[in-house]
């Protein structure tokens, strides 16, 4: 075959008059056009007048040569344009060649930019849309939907949505749209369509998905299509009955009081009692009362005998109980009945800190408060403050607020005794007590009430009307809005509004703070302009700081529409209120990683000239990412490093918020050089950080931090941090150590030993982050010439570590569908600002997520059932409490323990011996002298599995190797199981039910300590899982 | 490059330092770091001097899983050129590999089949490769698949098969230009450059080069051979300012050291004849350079002729030395320095004489009349080589007093070119700066990452661009 070298000569024809050689000429550099483009791009001219040349025949065919042309010169749009021009001859197919690819996904690219905007929308060329859509039918041809999904969802073609899941696989399309709207669609106004669009897909299903459509009607705010479905569900069988109750139970979970009352409120009301109180009225009385009444009486009176199961009385319709599970008064009880329950809190801990802390400062004594109301937080136990009263009684001023605020921390949802516990703190007409303690009851009476104080309210408004004392008014402010979250009441709003203008510092800024509480997420304009005007007139810097954290919560969750708002904020004068600005970013954006508020807040973080304000920038990209926390290290690592402490402060305090739990390793490898840092405070929120990052890990699943020689290598570990297991990281170390030899073969052998040595070391220092923090938080704690700043931040990182009874995690992420959790998010934004105020850190607790399994039958009683968790025990087991022995220091010889149990469950993963059960929980009680002996066994066999009972503790990490035991009796009505409560399908009804004992909460506190004291509920649930495991 | 035969090193060295590469490349992909890649081609250097079928076998056995096509096409060409496959150890159990290890097999398979010359398996096995390498499309197998290419044409030029795979290298470059691989692109372009020059093609060439944009990002080593093939291309189309700049580029890129000794005497032989084209003598010392010493002598002589203006040697010099011009690709350059010669020739009589018959000058540049010799003189007042008057009736060159230099421009520009060069020569450098690294590192990873550096600054020094010497003849 002879090479043509040139192809001058084919071009040379195209100046010939005669059309058939213009043809000829087209045709054939059409096939030459891949080896000569650089020869045929000199004449494209020529070719271009000839596709303009109305008259000539081919004109398409000089379009589509010109377009190879171009596209091989890398100039796409031209190339676009002619192969627009080629019409039919442009064959668009998925599976062709590179110039088809390109030039279709620069098309579609175009095609996607012009629908962005309505005006250039009108504008599309037919041909390019003709293109796209040809581009669909090839797609569906190929059965490539979720492509086809993706186009039309960036090009906002709702019909071609609607048309691709259609023809596809329904149920697994409609599962990636929901994902992909919430999490893609940046445009509020089209995700509300396409969510409008499932809902119809979901409902036109043949078995509808119910649960997808719920969450559908939660984003889209709408309450009286939710009710509706409730309604509906609950006129079918059984089953849809149990899913409306799990619907319910969900929707409580995520959703904001003003929605779950409009929900209510739409719904019939609940049979027979409840005719007393006017539906209207909901929004600050409750329903609840009326709901429950008489049944919940009826309750009572068995509920003292602590043996007795819980017997909801058989009266009750299942609308009643949706009445219940929305007022959230049912699922309060049951967390707290699981946080009391399998409480787990080390009191030793805080016990050796309050010694180590003994006769200093205040700030001490309210550090304390605060981590013992973290580590107590929800289980009721106050054993510590029993402990210590004389300690306790040493709290004057604000520390004495803040310690009698700590009350509602241990004792939150502890609703139907939540007054009488505070009883003694609380004003009384006639008895004039401490205002502090005052305060800090009717804060704490808030607390417990949080998210749901429909009861409280009318209480906290009389007391807040009835004082002129400021700290009264300051605790009175502060319970209201906790309680009266996301409400969106006006009366509540007029009576914070009083208290604010009447510029006291002290209680404006708590009612500021509050207005934004009760108005979260409403971008309610009239309370924001009052807000904003305020701010700009008064001359107290603490009554900005409330309201312009006030500000940025009423826009939570607003994305776009806040913009407005944030540009107003952000090119203010303030530094306060430019702070308010990025807060609002952080709270508008929160969950939604959206580009734009990451570049305005990079920017800031930089380039502000108030340290606060680039503070507040850098921690509030924890809050934007807090949905893919994996990115977080990366973005903040430069400006962990950056020379402003503020920054390298808030670069802490983001790795904490959205790495929180996952105990992520480069996280923490962020976060260890920053807990030595040459400033104080910011080892504070490198210490705090760390304890959020390894909230509820232990000394298996916490990973080990990783020698020095072998940094580089195991970034997969990361990403899953629960098979980040010591044994894992052994073998990798001893190929790491191989690979060095090999290189090191050739040279010097000095430099060989040299390096062993180092990894000798280095193991010996330090094999676990869990275990590194622990100590590094009790060195700072015990170190006399530390600075309180990071004591300060040692002690609450304690508290964190710990916190609930070891039995919650923070968790500022929704269940699947939902970008964030609500009062997570709030609660935590409200924290970072202990900055300023310290009694504000017990918001903190509305970020605590109860992380047990809790399954319900369709009476709503708690069955016996198992559930397999599919690893090892010790993994996700509770770290064994520090023990007491002669030797003054007691955490050490616990933690020496913990690495040979460390290392025994490396050693055992290679033997992988037969299954047998020997419960985690027993090492617990056996004495350290048996325990050797116990380990040995241990040593041998170690179950691959163990077995959860209902009403224990599953961690987030564990979720995955969570299965339902195949035949057994309950069924999940949710197919994905994602912990929390879960509503069981019931498969044999017909035999006797076996129900949970319920503990005694009810009973006056004293009897109910004495009958249970902490801890001691966790042995005997122990000794009942290992009596019935073997038989499995 | 006879390394084939002389190694009886136990294969098990060889592998261990595979299997070092291989995981230099695991973790090249894994944490998406070029560099890494870029350490284990670059220690192929030292591989393959000891590759040899045994070797190989043994290694694939050991480290590629049974299926994987790098293992199966290299049995095939191991077992062909007979060497004992089975007396390797029983077969490691691997089950999978990332395609970068087989590609990295391939290569080394490549190499061995190119030092052992044999080419026609060579370049099967390397048009199989390619077509591997197509159908993936992963950002870390960029480096590998750039030296694939390299060997895919390098085995088809030795077949004499150049023409039929200018197609496909054009394809590649397409591909590689969408998926922005900037070190395919940059081997691919020089590759496309090398094909057409090989052919006389420097119109297609010329388009080539205006058409596209050679990558930044490109290593040094491509970036010189870029230059230098546009050098020549320049020097074709007369542009010789232009063509030397190039050139100077591409001996400044040009690793100094002995195994590039064949590119840098290609370069310089074509620098120095575009040098004298522009009217510019070379230096002397270059003349002298050990291992330019010997390959330059002929262009010594052509030098000499051109800088005296002796035509007559400069014609000897051609006529001895043609048959080296010509492989070297010049003579059609030293061809256009005769019309030099002669205009210095013009300029040295000038300079002597202030007055001079044409007769003289006739017979001193051996021309071959007198109205020749005024016409070349006239070409030489008008083009401003000399500043003389030609006198036709009595038939002399009379030459103007000779102006002083440095009252015009002339040393403005001389510096200003230096300036620049310098100034262009400082920005350079800075852009090939690195960060030094992150500072929160701890000590003990401090100390690693210098003993990386100073490993990596022993394999520099070993062995870099070790393949640059397989294109054979510039």
């Amino acid at each position: 075959m002879v090479h043509l070298t040139s192809a001058a000569g084919v071009i040379s024809l195209l100046d010939e008059s005669d059309e058939r050689l213009k043809t000829f000429a087209l045709q054939q550099l059409n096939t030459l056009v891949d080896q000569f483009w650089a020869e045929i791009a000199d004449s494209v001219t020529k070719i271009e007048i000839l596709y303009e040349d109305e008259g000539f025949k081919q004109r398409e065919l000089a379009a589509l040569v010109a377009s190879k042309v171009y596209y091989h010169l890398g100039e796409y749009d031209e190339s676009l344009t002619f192969a627009l021009g080629a019409g039919k001859l442009f064959e668009p197919s998925l599976k062709s060649s590179e110039y088809v690819e390109t030039i279709v996904s620069k098309c579609i690219d175009k095609y996607i930019t012009l629908r962005a905007t309505p005006e250039t929308a009108a504008t599309i060329d037919a041909r390019l849309e003709d293109v796209v859509q040809r581009m669909f039918k090839v797609c569906h041809a190929d059965g490539e939907f979720k492509q086809a999904l993706g186009i039309a969802l960036e090009a906002q073609r709702l019909d071609m949505i609607e048309e691709t899941v259609l023809k596809g696989n329904q149920s697994e399309l409609l599962t990636y749209l929901m994902d992909a709207s919430l999490s893609l669609i940046s445009s509020l106004e089209f995700r509300n369509k396409v969510l409008n669009l499932l809902v119809k897909l979901y409902g036109n299903l043949a078995e509808p998905d119910y649960i997808a459509c719920a969450i559908c009607y939660f984003h889209l705010n709408d309450a009286i299509h939710a009710a509706a479905l409730l309604q509906n569900l609950l006129s079918k069988d059984d089953y849809h009955v149990i899913l409306a109750y799990q619907i319910a139970f969900d929707l409580e979970a995520n959703a904001t009081q003003e929605f779950l009352l409009n929900v209510i409120a739409t719904l019939p009301p609940p049979s027979a009692t409840s005719t007393t109180i006017p539906l209207a009225a909901l929004s600050v009385t409750s329903p609840a009362p009326a709901a429950g009444g008489d049944a919940m009486e009826t309750d009572e009176a068995p509920l003292n005998n602590p043996a007795s199961p819980l017997v909801i009385t058989g009266t009750t319709t299942p609308l009643d109980q949706i009445h219940k599970i929305l007022s959230g008064s049912l699922s309060i009880k049951l967390h707290l009945d699981f946080l009391y329950r399998t409480n787990h809190t080390d009191l030793l801990i805080l016990k050796q800190t309050r010694i180590a802390l003994e006769s200093r400062s205040a700030v001490f004594h309210s550090a304390i408060t605060v981590a013992n109301g973290f580590m107590n937080a929800g289980t009721t136990s106050d054993e510590f403050l029993r402990q210590n009263l004389e300690w306790l009684a040493k709290a004057t001023n604000w520390t004495k607020f803040t310690a009698t605020a700590g009350l509602g921390v241990i004792h939150k949802g502890h609703i139907s005794r939540g007054k009488a516990v505070l009883g003694p703190y609380l004003p009384r007409d006639g008895i004039s007590g401490s205002p502090y303690s005052e305060g800090g009851s009717l804060f704490a009476l808030g607390l417990i009430h949080a998210n749901h104080g429909h009861e409280v309210m009318e209480y906290l408004t009389n007391a807040l009307k009835n004082t002129q004392n400021e700290t009264i008014q300051h605790g009175a402010c502060l319970g209201l809005g906790v309680a009266g979250m996301a409400s969106g009441s006006e009366a509540t709003y007029e009576e914070l509004k009083n208290v604010l203008f009447t510029d006291s510092a002290v209680a404006g800024e708590a009612a500021g703070l509050a207005m934004g509480l009760i108005n979260i997420g409403t971008a309610n304009p009239k309370a924001i302009e009052e807000m904003l005007q305020y701010a700009h007139e008064t001359q107290h810097e603490k009554i900005i700081r409330g309201l312009a954290i006030g500000i940025s919560l009423i826009m939570y969750a607003k994305e776009e529409a806040a913009d407005g708002l944030i540009e107003q904020l952000c090119a203010d004068k303030d530094p306060i209120l430019r702070y308010s600005g990025i807060y609002t970013v952080a709270m508008a954006y929160s969950g939604t990683s959206n580009n734009k508020a990451i570049a305005r807040l990079l920017h800031v973080a930089v380039s502000d000239v108030n340290d606060d304000v680039r503070r507040a920038a850098v921690t509030s990209l924890g809050f934007v990412l807090l949905r893919t926390p994996s990115q977080v290290p990366r973005i903040v690592q430069l400006l962990a490093e950056s020379y402003n402490p503020h920054v390298r402060y808030g670069a802490c305090l983001a790795l904490g918020i959205a790495c929180a739990g996952t105990a992520m390793s480069e996280a923490l490898e962020l976060l260890d050089p920053l807990t030595k840092d040459s400033v104080d405070f910011v080892r504070q929120g490198a210490l705090m950080a760390m304890a959020m990052v390894l909230v509820q890990h232990n000394e298996v699943s916490g990973g080990g931090k990783v020698p020095a020689p072998a940094a580089a290598a195991p970034a997969k570990d990361a990403k899953t941090p629960a098979s980040g297991t010591p044994p894992k990281e052994g073998e990798k170390k001893d190929e790491k150590k191989e690979g060095d030899k090999d290189a090191a073969k050739e040279g010097e052998k000095k430099d060989e030993k040299k390096d062993e040595k180092k990894d000798e070391k280095k193991e010996e220092q330090s094999n676990n982050w869990v275990e590194i923090v622990r100590k590094r938080f009790e060195t700072i704690i015990k170190d006399k010439y530390e600075e309180p700043m990071a004591i300060f931040g040692a002690v609450l990182g304690q508290g964190i570590l710990d916190a609930g009874g070891r039995n919650v995690t923070i968790s500022l992420r929704g269940p699947a569908g939902i970008s964030a959790r609500m009062s997570a998010v709030v609660g935590m934004a409200v924290f970072t600002q202990f900055w300023y105020w310290y009694p504000l850190s017990h918001f903190l607790s509305l970020a605590f997520t109860p992380t047990g399994v809790i399954g319900l039958n369709k009476d709503l009683n708690i069955p016996k059932f198992e559930l397999i968790s599919n690893a090892r025990p010790s993994l996700f087991a509770y770290p064994p409490e520090t023990k007491l022995p002669e030797t003054k220091e007691i955490e050490k010889v616990a933690t020496a323990v913990l690495s040979t149990t460390a290392k025994a469950a490396a050693r055992k993963k290679h033997k992988d011996g037969d299954a047998m059960e020997v419960e985690e929980k027993k090492e617990e009680v056996v004495s350290p002298t048996t325990a050797d002996a116990e380990e040995k066994k241990r040593k041998k066999k170690e179950p691959a599995f163990e077995v959860i009972e209902n009403m224990t503790r599953v961690v987030p990490a564990q979720l995955k190797f969570i299965k339902f035991k195949e035949g057994s009796r309950y069924v999940p009505v949710k197919k994905t199981f994602t912990g929390g409560i879960v509503l069981l399908h019931d498969k044999k009804p017909d035999e006797p039910v076996e129900l949970v004992a319920v503990s005694n909460l009810d009973a006056p506190p004293a009897a109910a300590a004495a009958a249970t004291p902490a801890g001691a509920a966790a042995p005997e649930a122990a000794s009942a899982t290992s009596a019935t495991a073997p038989s499995s | 490059m006879s390394a084939t035969t002389t190694s009886n090193e136990d294969p098990k060295f060889v592998i261990a330092e595979m299997r070092q590469h291989i995981l230099l490349l695991e973790k090249s992909v894994n944490s998406n770091e070029s560099r890494f890649a870029t350490r284990a081609i670059r220690g192929t250097a030292s591989i393959r001097k000891r590759l040899n079928g045994k070797v190989l076998g043994a290694a694939a056995a050991a480290l590629l899983p049974k299926d994987a096509v790098a293992r199966l096409g290299l049995a095939r060409f191991t077992q062909s050129s007979d060497m004992d496959v089975d007396a390797v150890a029983a077969d490691a159990k691997v089950s999978s590999v990332v395609p970068e290890i087989e590609v990295y097999f391939g290569f080394l398979t490549l190499l061995f089949l190119h030092d052992s010359a044999a080419n026609a398996h060579g370049l099967t096995f390397s048009s199989e490769l390619v077509e591997y390498i197509q159908k993936l499309n992963r950002r870390s197998l960029d480096q590998l698949s750039a030296k694939i290419y390299f060997y895919y044409e390098r085995f088809s030029e030795i077949a004499n098969r150049l023409a039929e795979v200018r197609p496909t290298l054009l394809a590649a470059l397409r591909t590689a230009t969408l998926r922005h691989d900037d070190e395919t692109q940059a081997v691919l372009l020089n590759l496309l450059l090398r094909n057409y020059i090989h052919f006389n093609l420097y119109d297609q060439a010329d388009k080539l080069v205006a058409k596209t944009t050679f990558p930044e990002t490109a290593g040094n080593s491509q970036s010189a051979r870029y230059f230098y093939y546009l050098g020549r291309i320049k020097a074709i189309q007369l542009d010789y300012t232009a063509s030397h700049s190039d050139l100077v580029q591409a001996i400044r890129k040009a690793p100094k050291n002995p195994k590039s000794a064949g590119f840098q005497q290609a370069v310089h032989k074509l620098a120095i004849i575009v040098q004298l084209l522009t009217g510019e003598i070379p230096e002397r010392s270059l003349f002298r350079e050990p291992f330019l010493l010997k390959a330059l002598v002929p262009y010594l002589s052509i030098t000499q002729a051109v800088r005296i203006g002796d035509l007559a040697k400069f014609q000897d010099t051609l006529a001895k030395h043609t048959a080296t011009f010509r492989a070297d690709k010049t003579y059609t350059l030293i061809l256009r320095l005769r019309h030099n010669v002669i205009k210095t020739g013009i300029r040295m009589i000038s300079l002597a004489y202030s007055k001079i018959s044409l007769r003289d000058i006739c017979l001193k540049l051996q021309l071959d009349s007198e109205e020749d010799a005024e016409y070349i003189v006239a070409k030489a007042i008008r083009d401003g080589v000399i500043d003389a008057v030609l006198d036709h009736e009595n038939g002399f060159m009379k030459s103007k007093e000779n102006v002083d230099i440095y009252s015009t421009n002339e040393p403005q520009n001389a510096f200003h070119q230096r300036i620049s060069f310098c100034l262009n020569l400082h920005n350079e450098s800075v852009k090939a700066l690195r960060f030094p690294y992150a500072q929160r590192k701890e000590q003990s990873t401090m100390d690693a990452l210098r003993e990386e550096e100073r490993l990596i600054a022993g394999e520099l020094a070993e062995g870099d661009l070790a393949d640059d010497d397989d294109m054979g003849d510039f």
